[in-house]
């Protein structure tokens, strides 16, 4: 692993840890997306895609890192929301954009 | 993180799930994660802030009441709220205890709406309730 590479992962874990830690028991993605760590995780660009598919491919924090994602990639790979059986409320499935995004990395190219 | 739940005699009740949230799990939902950009009604505006929550009950059948203590007749839920923005819901059990889903993890019941309040969930911004057969 190249020094550059080593510093930037280094960052990165200690962002995530601390916006994991401090966020995780968050419902709102107001304030998921609030904390500051998030935003320098953000900062860090194209270079950390690999590491973020890398935490979203753990699963438990699914909710959280399709935000970085979208944020860094501009891209929005979730599928169309479904429509509860009650007229006009609309669902989103955490799995499937879960899913979406690591395919969506896979096809990209990006390894992790 | 919740310095009052910890020696209230809280139980855990579930497994950890990422299904759905604390919101879905107030409004006995368990297949869906309620926020306002994920599952959210049509006619509630998308936004993070607790005013859009209080309307989400509503559409429910819930009104504002001024107490969280077990009235016959009648399920209730806590709002929590900081700085404006909902933080959690949490829904009370016919035994008058409370149950709340934190988050990704596990549901647990505690004794009041006040347990898991402060530095994370901010406080209880308001009780509402609804009657017993609008419930499930």
């Amino acid at each position: 692993m190249q020094p550059k590479t080593q510093e930037l992962e280094a960052t990165f874990n200690d962002l995530a840890e601390q916006w994991v830690k401090e966020t995780r028991f968050y419902s709102n993605s107001a304030s998921i997306i609030g904390h500051r760590a998030y935003q320098k995780i953000v900062e860090l660009g194209e270079a950390a895609l690999p590491l973020v598919f890398r935490e979203l491919e753990k699963g438990q924090m699914a909710v959280h890192w399709p935000h970085v994602l979208s944020a860094i990639t501009g891209a929005d790979p979730t599928p169309p929301p479904k429509r509860f059986p009650a007229p006009g409320w609309v669902a989103l499935d955490i799995n499937a954009i879960h899913k979406a995004w690591l395919d969506w990395g896979r096809e990209q190219g990006y390894q992790w | 993180m919740f310095p009052k739940l910890y020696g209230s005699g809280y139980q855990i009740t579930s497994p950890v799930s990422l299904e759905y949230n604390c919101v879905a799990w107030a409004l006995e939902i368990t297949t869906e994660w309620w926020s306002h950009d994920r599952t959210w009604p049509d006619s509630v505006p998308r936004s993070p802030y607790i005013h859009a929550l209080t309307q989400v009950f509503e559409l429910y059948g819930y009104e504002t009441c001024d107490n969280a203590e077990r009235e016959p007749g009648y399920g209730k839920v806590a709002l929590y709220a900081m700085d404006g923005v909902w933080q959690h819901a949490a829904r009370q059990l016919h035994d008058g205890r409370w149950t709340s889903k934190l988050g990704p993890f596990e549901d647990i019941s505690h004794p009041s709406p006040e347990d898991v309040a402060g530095e994370l969930f901010g406080e209880v911004y308001c009780i509402m309730r609804r009657p017993l057969q609008l419930s499930g």
